[in-house]
Order: structure tokens, then sequence, then C-alpha cells
């Protein structure tokens, strides 16, 4: 059975590529978010299997919302997104609960291969 | 995996960061201690470089990364901007801009960056300034930097909006436009043929298509900064060019207008703000013998009302004196001595519409055309729109341009001229008057009759539009259009006064573009074309 994935990145681009990359996958996208608060209203209603989270939203402290993603789905895995030179913030994301991260800029085989990841 | 589905997205996006990017580095020379805004722009140089890695965009990532290094320094130094590194990063968000056209046109050109990638390398904030951004800032200052709320930067992009080509826009328009007409003639045809029962569908009919016309037209606005987002940028390298101090302040740019206004204003709003800094404003040294500011104030503030949308560039410089513009208008032989004589100080200070009256041919940089004062007036008359100018002396000039919201859809007085139906917009009409042939006096300058106790010259539509004069006996009354051109009032005779309507404006191409006083035209439901009157050019 294809796993269900949410994305909540703010930009438009990101996460249609990523989409895009998911679906070559086997992956389905059940739901996108551009800002935390579109983020955990989608989430009351539905558990996603994998939530990819941009970490840096303009609406909401990364991390804040992460321990919020984690507590309202804590079966979801979550993968955070983030650009490089957020090194502490990944690094506190991981003590907080989330599975993996992917560094921005990002390959379409860079998302694969974190993806698969999840699956072992 | 293909990534040029992509492309669209990533141009759009791209361009959001890249107009922000060069708006915060004008924003920042202004408040150089506002260190939220160097994270922003760090931001928005990094964004864009992780966008440009996915698509493998490797130039956009080379020049983009070398513009977030030098970011990144002085965010670490704490130093402030210097202005020979926002020079530096402003010629690098207008490479990335011509980059990202050509990724949009799908064109292979590749810009020849290693001059600027070796200025990006080589520059140090050190060799510039060294001035660090905390502690000598007088205690005012840092704590109106630090009251300034975080602005947000990132747009909420949901399924909310769609993205339609223009043209598709321009068709709704046009086939609203056809609608509109066509109600006239089906009402026409109702009224003729006395058929009652159509009444109420006719006004159901009426309503729904004025709320499709307003819908239409709201789709077609679009927020002033649109065109406003390279104003503040165009001042500051203008400024700098002279040597000279200006702060500029942008108000109302939320404001909408129609995208076809928007189009034809920001060329003549360019040439003003041009004509404010390089004629207007004083240098510092001069500013500051006459007891004022050493940096001069440029404002440019958009206000709407329900009809129509005020667009006033302000500055504060040594303003225009009416004599001296007089006596340079007689050298140029645009007026007689005796003319300039009796004109008052407003009318002289409308002489630098005239043409040729400006010295200054500058070629504009961004069209290539030569632009003056002249063509901005009429810019601004083609659009229904007019421009009134104020100004005194020594203490700076107003620059007023009124537009009506949309151009497209006007309404209209409908007049008959010889075989012609000629429509006077009805934002020039004054009012209508039925005149007896004892009330017109013939004087050697041409007709006049007494209007409001003043003489008003009556021109005759036929001669203005070289059209024949009419056959037959003299009518036992004249129609009459009264119109305000500029400031003045002026009359035109014509054969008969039809009513008012509503039309749909389509601009007139060549050859027709060629006719005199003629601004646009119209196609009836039943085939007849009906031309729109420029008052201004009949005058």
């Amino acid at each position: 059975m294809s796993r269900t994935v949410m994305i909540i990145d703010d930009s438009l681009f990101i996460r249609k590529i990523l989409c895009g990359i998911l679906a070559e996958n086997g992956y389905t996208v059940t739901a996108e978010a551009a800002s935390g608060i579109e983020a955990m209203k989608n989430l009351r209603t539905s558990h996603p299997d994998i939530i990819l989270l941009d970490i840096i939203l303009p609406d909401s402290n990364g991390l804040d919302l992460l321990a919020s993603i984690i507590k309202t789905c804590p079966t979801s895995k979550v993968v955070i997104c983030s650009a490089i030179g957020q090194e502490q913030v990944m690094k506190k994301s991981l003590d907080l609960g989330a599975t993996a991260f992917i560094q921005k800029p990002f390959t379409p085989e860079k998302v694969a291969d974190v993806l698969k990841s999840l699956e072992d | 995996m293909d990534l040029s589905p992509y492309r669209d997205l990533f141009v759009s996006e791209a361009r959001k960061h890249l107009s922000t990017f060069s708006e915060l580095i004008v924003q920042l020379e202004d408040s150089p201690n506002d260190s939220a805004s160097i994270d922003e722009l760090f931001r928005h140089a990094h964004s864009l470089k992780g966008m440009a890695a996915t698509m493998n965009y490797e130039q956009v990532v080379a020049l983009a990364h070398l513009m977030e290094d030098q970011l990144s320094r002085i965010r670490e130094g704490n130093y402030r901007l210097p202005p020979a590194l926002a020079d530096i990063l402003l010629e690098g968000v207008d490479t990335l801009s011509r980059m990202v056209s050509a990724i949009e046109s799908g064109s292979d050109t590749h810009e020849d960056t290693t001059r600027l990638l070796g200025q990006l390398e080589a520059f140090r904030p050190e060799t510039e300034a060294r001035s660090p951004l905390q502690g000598d800032l007088p205690e005012e200052e840092a704590q109106e930097s630090a009251a300034l709320a975080p602005r947000e930067f990132r747009e909420k992009d949901a399924f909310q909006s769609v993205r339609i080509k223009t043209e598709l826009l321009d068709h709704l328009v046009n086939i609203t436009g056809e609608l509109i007409t066509n109600r006239h003639y089906l009402a026409e045809s109702i009224r003729v043929a006395e058929a009652t029962e159509c009444h109420k569908p006719l006004q159901q009919l009426t309503t729904l298509l004025r709320s499709l016309r307003d819908e239409v037209f709201k789709a077609r606005m679009l927020p002033f900064t649109v065109i406003a987002e390279r104003f503040p940028r165009l001042v500051r390298d203008l400024a700098r060019k002279q040597g000279k101090e200006v702060h500029f302040q942008l108000t109302g740019k939320e404001i909408k207008l129609d995208r076809g206004i928007l189009e034809e204003i920001a060329e003549p709003i360019v040439h003003i703000l041009r004509n404010a800094v390089d004629h207007g404003l004083e240098t510092a040294a001069e500013r500051t013998a006459a007891g004022k500011p050493g940096s001069g104030l440029i404002t440019l503030t958009v206000i709407r009302d329900k009809e129509h949308v005020e667009i006033i560039i302000t500055d504060d410089g040594h303003g225009m004196e009416p004599e001296e513009l007089k006596l340079k208008a007689v050298e140029k032989g645009i007026i007689s001595p005796e003319q300039a004589a009796r004109m008052t100080a407003q009318e002289a200070l409308n002489l630098v519409c005239a043409p040729g009256f400006s010295t200054a041919t500058a070629v504009s940089d961004i069209s290539g055309r030569g632009v003056g004062m002249d063509a901005v007036r009429e810019a601004v008359h083609t659009l229904s729109g007019t421009l009134a100018i104020q100004s005194q002396h020594g203490q700076g000039s107003r620059f007023i341009l009124r537009f009506p919201l949309t151009i497209s859809i006007i309404h209209a007085l409908i007049v008959q001229c010889g075989s012609f139906e000629i429509a006077f917009p009805l934002n020039v009409v004054t009012r209508t008057m039925e005149l007896q042939p004892s009330d017109i006096r013939k004087e050697s300058g041409g007709a006049t009759f007494l209007y409001e106790g003043v003489a008003l010259p009556l021109r005759r539509l036929r001669q203005a539009l070289n059209l024949p004069p009419p056959a037959g006996a003299e009518a036992a009354y004249q129609a009459v259009v009264v119109c305000h051109v500029g400031t003045s009032l002026l009359a035109f005779a014509v054969d008969r006064i039809f009513g008012q309507q509503e039309i749909f404006v389509r601009p007139l191409r060549a050859p027709l573009s060629l006719l005199h006083g003629v601004s646009g035209a119209t196609v009836t439901s039943d085939g007849r074309v009906l031309f729109v009157a420029d008052a201004a050019a009949l005058a």
C-alpha cells in the first residue's frame, strides 16, 4: 500500500516539486500546507504516514510547530527540510522526535534516498 | 526526473524573491541599522539558491551563493551595508533577473558574470567603512529600529488562486464589452417593438451585466506596487549619480488599478521622478545654505475614491518660478511676449508640458525613448486622465495625475456629426445646451457665446473633424456640448445629441490611430462604428 505524505512548506515551487518526486517514488501526497496554522488545521482531521516539514515558516517557530505536530500525530514520521547552516535547529529537531532530515537544496535522488531510509 | 514542468513556478517564485530583495536593499540603505532586513536579504538569496540548485540552474546558484556570502559577512560582523556593496548586490539582482527571464523564455544565452563574480568575491566590508552596527547609534534611533514590526515576507500560496494569461482576461473584457453594447441594442429593439413583457428580464440582464463588468474589471486590477517596486531603486540610483541625498517615500502602493493604466503610467511617473531628482532637488550644500535639511524628500502617494485614482508626486526642492518659465517659453518661440504677459501663474506652470519646452531631451534608460513632460501629459490624456502641476518657489513642486479606475468601459455622451456618431467621455462633459442662432456671436477669433457670464469659444465639431458643413437651411437651434479641456472650458457645436450610453472603447490601430481628434472607437451591435472624441486634441 502506498504511504501517505503531507508537505508543509511556504514555497509553492518546493511543494510542487516534492509532490512530483514523491509521486514518482510511489507515495501519495494527501495534503499540502503553506503555513503552520494551515498545517495544524489539516492535521486535526488526517494523520499521514509521513510529514515533510520546512522548519522555517512565516507564521511559526519551527520547533514549536514540530512539537505540536508530534503531539497531534504521534504515529506520523516527521522529516525536517532545512537549509545548510541550520545544523543547530536540525539537532534540536531530532531531539524533539523528528525521524530524519532532508537538507536543502535537495535533488530528487536525495529526497528518494531519505524516504527509502524510513522504510527500513 | 523531468524538471521542466516546474520551470514556470520557479520563475514566478524567483521573481518574488528578487523583487523583495532589491526593495530590502534600498530600504536598508535608508535605515542601515535594521538587522532584521539583513536576515531577510540573506534568506531570500538562500531560498533562491536552493530552488535553482534543485532545478540545476548553476549560473543562478553561483551568483546567489556569493551574494549570500556577502550578506552573511555583514550579518556576522555586525556591519552596516556599505553603499558600494549595495551597488554590487543590486547589480547582482539585475543579473539574476535577466537569468530568470532567459530561463522563462527557454533561451540558452549565458550571462557573462566573470566581472560581477570577481567583485563579489573580492569585496570586504572592512575595506569600505568600518562602522560597527551597534554602539554608535543615538538611543532614539536604536529604539525606533527595534520597534519595527517583523515583516511578513513569505506569501501564503494555497489553492485559492490560479494563474491565468493576461490575454484571457483581455478576452473576457472584450466579451463583456460586446455584451454591454448588445444589451443597448436589445433594449432599443424592445422599446421600438413595445414589448413590455421583456422589461423585467431586460432589467435582470442589466443588473447581471453590471456585476459581470465589475467582477471582470476587478480581475484585471493589480496593485500599484507592480510598477512601483522599481521606483525606490530608481530614485536611489539617480540620486547617487547626481551626488544628491534623497529620501523617497511611497504611500498607497497596495491600491489596485487597471492593468492597462498601470502599463501606460509607469513611464510618465519615471519621467516625473527623474525630473524631481535631476532638476527639482538642490544639492546638499545648496539646501543647507537655504536652511533646509541636507537630504531632499520625494514622495509618491496613491489615493483612490470610488471612481478615480490619484497619483501625487512631490519634491521639496527649489520649485518652479512662473516668470522664469514664461521667459524661457518666449525665448523658445512657444508663446509671444504678449501671451506671456497675459498668462496667470498657473498657466505658466503648465508651460512645462508644452511640446518643445523641455531642454533636457534625455533618452530614458528604461524605454530607450525620449520622453518629455509633453509626452507625460499626452499619456495621461490618452488614459482619460488629467495632470495638474503646483509649485511654490523655494519649497518644491507637486504633480497630480488623476485617472478613472478603469479605461475600457466608459460612460459617454453620444452625438451625431455628419454621417458619424461621436462619443464624448462623460468625464470631460460639463453640460449640454441648445443655443438660438442669436446667442452665437461671431468674432474675428471665432464664434463665442455667453456661458455663465463668460464668452465661451464655440468650435464646430464638423470643422474640427474636417467634415463638410451641413447642407440645407440652418436649424432653428444649435446643439452644443460644453467640455472642460485642461483648466479651461470649450464648447462643440454638433448636429444632434442622442444621449448617454455605456460604451466599450477599443484602442485604434494604424491607420485609424492617425485620425485627428479621436482616441478610440467602439462597434455597436448593428455594426456601426462609434468614434470616441479626444476633446483636448479637438480644442
